[in-house]
């Protein structure tokens, strides 16, 4: 029962690309399923109408083009004419129609895929290999032009079906078993190719498995700008190109090995069809010798004949049509899993957008942050991160955590944000889940985003409802130390922050960074009552960096703060440092208190500040040291 | 046209060199394009030999339409097969050698230069680009012996059907029109498209997916990706409508010649000089010029945009000869004996005017270490990347051992450094050989990796992995893990330590994202690399803000806006209270 597998499995995807197209306008998709059929009407029309004009032209030639043959022909003649304009209007109107419907179809199939990837409150979905396969998928089949093409090419795909079943309808006038035959030949040389075009469905999702995707990490290290400078210090270029060469080989190899059409069927089918057309052909031709069957009709069923062709494997577009059904599937399969994705989170970012602001006006100021008994293990890792964690914060404190690398620093942010779940404990900011309290949080996260847009929205984006209130957004920028950078840009919070476009500008690194800043301090300005600053200075020299800490205090007046960072000089401004270790919390006091109780903090400080102590220690000979030191 | 030339030969040449069965099987396609018009032959046969009750004529009309036609198709399909796997295999052999170029070119201009960037990413997107521009190629191969062969079966039937082929000949200024409309659309929506990717990209890139999470951001991104997307849909439309109007109005015009030659031949054929099979071939033939001769021309006039992107390609390739060959042969010494010298270095980035480096002039001594201090922008990464060969300096020049770095050979020069930059990659390989392609020698040593991360402090990181070195990093690869963004520095630092017969080691902001005991372990290594590097004369460089690593240095050279603003050690640039002298002191006071 394979074909019945088959056909079950291409209604399941013509499904989803029709109601993935119909997304994109009703009458859009009523038209775009018309004009194949339309189109298929004028070849038959021609195909019929030539056969009448040939009719006409013995008698027209014997009679002359005043007789009644000769004006037949002349009509048939002006017909074939017609028809000939009415091809180019529809040829036409569809090409028009299947690009406007297939750009449109294109956006829907992306706005689908990116509802889908932020549909989960949290983000373990995207750390997900399988779904990430799939994206990849998707962005490759979109590279191939898949989706902006559809249209056009299913459209082709079925008007030259449908020219294909004209045909055969056509031919059931010569001799009802006629058509059959012919058929049955396209349909053998149909089945000894339709591996290879299955196989170039494949192509697809053999690039979400690791083969292609590896080949491509691979180039990517080779052609992109960040691994330029290693590529060339440690000399990897011919190492990578070996590696991207085999990873290739190995992903093509199985994709050829499939493909391969075995010879001896295609020898088979294509002898079967020599003989459908032999004899249908051959029929056709004994019954006009026997004056059976007209001129007219000889010519119709001749070329009807030829038409069946299109009942045939249709090259490109076959293979074309198989591809977009099968990548419109995939979009509808990543719906569905991402929303399945984590049940528990999935309320959230709905609940966040819709109510956030009232909310806000209400519970503004200082949150409390509890986390009791909290553990996170990372998929794939035998250990957990964290593991029993208990921490509170009371409201207004400033919080500092401190740990090696590794330690799950980031990994707490992140469920504070409710872009993990915690696998035990609970964590609550004012008495509410993190999903819910989302929007009382700010946060710089060390990755953070370059929007490739204006400044405005940069900085706009930590509250939306303020993005247009310029004064609030430039006591953002303000705090954040970016005052200097607004003064030099081209068109002021509207210049783009990514050159390319028009008044676009490239920032450094350390612009960038308080750029970041001053969105976590929009979000801030919009009432959120916690901030959480991940290496808030890591790209800041030292100038910016001791001025922020300076203003430390009288930004995070009002707030609850979370500050993350390695520099213990910044951690030290905090109220409370907390030192994480082996998933929990090994010590917890102010600077002065950890430094006494002589742990792992005043072990990390005192080896941070040594180095300036040890200089201080060989600089006492001279004056300048010990006037470091009076002003230390 | 030279350039659309010399990109066709290449696309060609690299084809044949490629795959020479191959390309010779690919005209099999072009072959049996040829079926077409040899079907209104057939056609003619069979209505005459029904007419004339002429069997002969039957037999060969029911032959040529049952034998030669499915024949062809066979020969069409295995063409097809071949044209798609030469594609793919050439494709792949231009994608590998845009990455061998692009990982080859001794420079980083092509990655830095803006006008080279755009050139470089076109590049990079269009991987498969070149495969495809091949198959397009042969698809107009295919459309050219069509159309000839309908050409030389229209003047079989009666040499006058030739003017018909005039009825297409608009087709020239207009394939000539469309093109242009075509550019300006694909211009105008260049920018809101680019945006719109880079939207698209923020909504499912897990980083991103944070912060809109977070920031409530979601319906926000979507509305601006919908929105910047129907924007960049509006010029392409525009450019689609004038296209196929145009497409109409020539095809109304060919029903015109269409009506004119069949009458014609009704015409002869009423004069005797036809037979009606001939017309019955003529109303066949003719029908298919529309498609046969007008689509050819269309397809001749976009080769230069099919050629596009071997023409890319071409300039990265003429770009590395251009930097290939430059630069002496001479070996670089075994140990530096004295030292490393700049001597009067300026630099500017080529394609610029504001120089980045000027008038620098300093010794580095062999065995010491040099700290780069200077506000962002100041110079520093760029005198890295002078003394990594990455740029050659625009005056100057830079001495090792008394010998003009730019006689030594780039590529051993490169094979004596090593490095970890602020900007570090994160190879998402098995967690070893992350390390161990800082010295690809050792590459499968997992020994050596442990014991370069060792030298770094930073062995604490195979401890935390689940399969120690052996585990496979990046969560989107099956089993692997993701690490955070200090555990990748620490394996930058062990990638940088792999190395041990170094002449100079580059420190560019190693420990932004480090914790107190590996910064603490990494500072004890450079001042046992100064002690033992009598031995070597290894040299480290090392950029950095945080002074509590710079002040060992041997030699300090603060940088600002490209000048040397104060050169000497610590003592002595705390005596001088300048820039060095206040920002240390900025830095310390956060300390006491």
């Amino acid at each position: 029962m394979q074909w019945f597998e088959n056909a079950k499995q291409g209604i399941r995807r013509s499904r989803a690309f029709i109601a993935l197209l119909s997304r994109g306008g009703r009458w859009q998709t009523a038209i775009v399923c018309a004009l194949p059929l339309l189109r298929s009407l004028v070849p038959t029309a021609i195909i019929i109408t030539t056969g009448v004009l040939v009719d006409s032209v013995p008698e027209a030639i014997a009679n002359g083009l005043e007789s009644p043959a000769g004006q037949q022909a002349l009509q048939a003649l002006a017909a074939v004419a017609i028809a000939f304009l009415l091809h180019g209007l529809l040829e036409a109107l569809s090409m028009y129609t299947a690009r406007a419907a297939g750009t449109r179809y294109a956006i829907t199939v992306h706005d689908a895929v990116a509802a889908a990837a932020l549909s989960p409150g949290g983000i373990a979905a995207l750390e997900d290999p399988d779904i990430a396969a799939e994206f990849a998928t998707v962005e490759e089949y979109d590279r191939a032009g898949t989706y902006r093409n559809a249209v056009f090419q299913l459209g082709q795909f079925v008007s030259q079906r449908l020219q294909g079943i004209a045909a055969f309808v056509i031919l059931l006038g010569f001799h009802w078993w006629a058509p059959f035959v012919l058929l049955l030949g396209w349909r053998l040389v149909n089945r000894s190719v339709v591996q290879w075009v299955e196989k170039g469905i494949a192509l697809g999702h053999l690039m979400s498995g690791t083969g292609l995707r590896r080949a491509q990490y691979y180039r990517s290290l080779a052609v992109e700008a960040p691994a330029a400078k290693e590529v060339r210090i440690f000399g990897l270029g011919d190492w990578i190109v070996d590696q991207y060469a085999d990873a290739w080989r190995t992903a093509m190899s199985e994709i050829w090995q499939g493909r391969k059409a075995s010879l001896p069927g295609v020898a088979l089918s294509a002898t079967a069809l020599a003989a459908a057309h032999g004899i249908v052909v051959g029929y056709l031709g004994w019954t006009a010798l026997r004056g059976e069957v007209s001129l007219a009709e000889l010519v119709i069923f001749g070329q009807a004949v030829l038409a069946t062709i299109l009942l045939g494997p249709l090259g490109d577009f076959q293979w074309q049509a198989g591809r977009i059904l099968a990548a419109a599937d995939k979009v509808v399969e990543l719906e569905d899993k991402l929303s399945g994705h984590h049940p528990a989170l999935e309320a959230g970012p709905r609940l966040l957008t819709a109510g956030a602001s009232q909310a806000d006006s209400e519970r503004a100021g200082p949150v409390t942050v509890r986390l009791e008994g909290v553990g996170f293990t990372y998929r794939g890792r035998p250990k957990p991160t964290l593991d029993g964690l208990d921490l509170t914060i009371p409201a207004g404190q400033s919080l500092a955590i401190v740990g090696e690398n590794g330690v799950g620093k980031t990994t707490l942010i992140k469920l504070l944000c409710g872009l993990y779940e915690s696998d035990a404990g609970t964590i609550e900011i004012d008495q509410a889940s993190p999903l819910q309290a989302r929007h009382r949080i700010g946060v710089i996260f060390q990755d953070f985003v370059r929007y490739e847009l204006s400044l405005r929205a940069n900085v706009g984006f930590g509250n939306l409802h303020l993005a247009k209130d310029t004064d609030q957004l430039e006591e953002a920028l303000r705090d954040a130390g970016g005052e200097k950078l607004l003064a030099t840009l081209p068109a002021g919070w509207d210049t783009v922050l990514a050159r390319g476009y028009e008044n676009g500008v490239d920032l450094s690194g350390g612009q960038w960074q308080k750029v970041a800043l001053a969105r976590a301090f929009t979000a801030i300005r919009g009432g959120a009552g916690l901030l959480i600053l991940d290496e808030p200075t890591a790209n800041l020299d030292v100038r910016a960096e001791s001025e922020l800490f300076n203003r430390f205090l009288e930004i995070t007046k009002d707030l609850t703060t979370i500050l993350v960072s390695h520099r213990l000089s910044s951690v030290r401004h905090a109220d409370r440092i907390v030192v994480v270790a082996d998933g929990r919390i090994v010590e917890d006091g102010s600077h002065d208190e950890l430094m006494r109780l002589g742990g792992r903090y005043a072990t990390m400080y005192t080896l941070q500040a040594e180095r300036f102590a040890a200089t201080e220690g060989r600089d006492e000979k001279s004056d300048d040291a010990s006037e470091v030191h009076r002003v230390a | 046209m030279r350039e659309t030339w010399r990109a066709f030969v290449f696309l060609v040449s690299t084809s044949v060199r490629t795959e020479p069965w191959r390309s010779a099987a690919a005209l099999l396609e072009p072959l049996a394009r040829l079926s077409h018009p040899l079907l209104a032959i057939w056609l003619k046969y069979l209505t005459d030999g029904v007419l004339e009750q002429n069997t002969n004529d039957i037999l060969i009309g029911v032959i040529g339409i049952s034998v030669v036609q499915p024949l062809m198709f066979v020969i069409a399909l295995v063409g097809n097969d071949m044209r798609v796997v030469l594609s793919e295999r050439v494709g792949f052999a231009f994608d590998r050698e845009l990455t061998r170029l692009a990982a080859a070119v001794p420079g980083l201009d092509h990655f830095e230069r803006v006008d080279y960037r755009d050139k470089l990413e076109l590049l990079r997107q269009s991987q498969t680009a070149l495969g495809g521009s091949l198959n397009n190629l042969l698809n107009i191969v295919n459309a050219l012996f069509a159309g000839g062969s309908t050409l030389v079966v229209l003047a079989y039937l009666n040499p006058m059907l030739l003017f018909l082929a005039l009825f297409a000949l608009p087709a020239i200024p207009i394939a000539g029109l469309q093109q242009k409309w075509q550019r300006i659309g694909e211009e105008r929506s260049a920018t809101p498209s680019r945006l719109a990717r880079h939207l698209r990209g923020l909504t499912i890139n897990r980083n991103a997916g944070m912060e809109l999470r977070v920031f409530g951001l979601q319906e926000e991104i979507r509305e601006r990706f919908r929105s910047v997307s129907l924007e960049a849909r509006r010029p392409l439309l525009w450019s689609e409508s004038r296209m196929v109007w145009t497409d109409a109005a020539q095809q109304a015009f060919f029903a015109i010649g269409y009506v004119g030659a069949v009458g014609y031949m009704l015409h002869s054929a009423i004069n005797g000089q036809a037979s009606t099979g001939d017309v019955v071939a003529a109303v066949y033939i003719c029908r298919q010029v529309a498609e046969q001769v007008i689509w050819p021309i269309f397809a001749v006039s976009r080769l230069g945009t099919v050629l596009r992107a071997a023409g890319r390609l071409l300039w990265l390739s003429d770009y590395a000869d251009s930097i290939e060959g430059q630069g002496g042969r001479t070996s670089p010494p075994e140990r530096l004996q004295k030292g490393i010298t700049f001597e009067d270095v300026s630099f500017t980035y080529p394609g610029t005017d504001r120089p980045i480096l000027q008038n620098v002039s300093l010794t580095i001594p062999a065995g010491g270490v040099i700290a780069l201090v200077g506000e962002n922008g100041a110079g520093k990464t760029t005198l890295v990347k002078l003394l990594s060969r990455m740029y050659e300096p625009t005056e100057g020049r830079i001495l090792v051992d008394g010998v003009d770095l730019a006689d030594i050979d780039v590529e051993e020069w490169r094979q004596r450094l090593s490095a970890a930059f602020q900007d570090f990659t994160k190879p998402e390989l098995v967690a070893h050989r992350s390390v161990g392609i800082g010295e690809l020698a050792n590459l499968d040593d997992e020994a050596a990796a442990a014991d370069g991360l060792e030298r770094g402090g930073a062995s604490d990181v195979a401890d935390t992995l689940p399969q120690g070195l052996s585990t496979q990093l990046g969560s989107s690869w099956s089993g692997g893990v993701d690490i955070s963004t200090g555990q990748w520095q620490k394996l930058a630092l062990g990638r940088a330590l792999m190395r041990d017969d170094s002449l100079v080691v580059f420190f560019d902001e190693p420990t932004a994202s480090l914790d107190a005991p590996t910064e603490h372990a990494l500072f004890e290594r450079y001042t046992n690399v100064a002690k033992s590097g009598s031995e070597t004369g290894s040299v480290t460089v090392l950029v950095s803000h945080r002074f509590s690593t710079v002040h060992s240095a041997d030699v300090i050279l603060v940088l600002d806006s490209g000048r040397v603003a104060e050169l000497g050690s610590h003592e002595e640039l705390m005596e001088r209270r300048g820039i060095y002298a206040e920002l240390y002191t900025l830095q310390a006071e956060s300390y006491a």
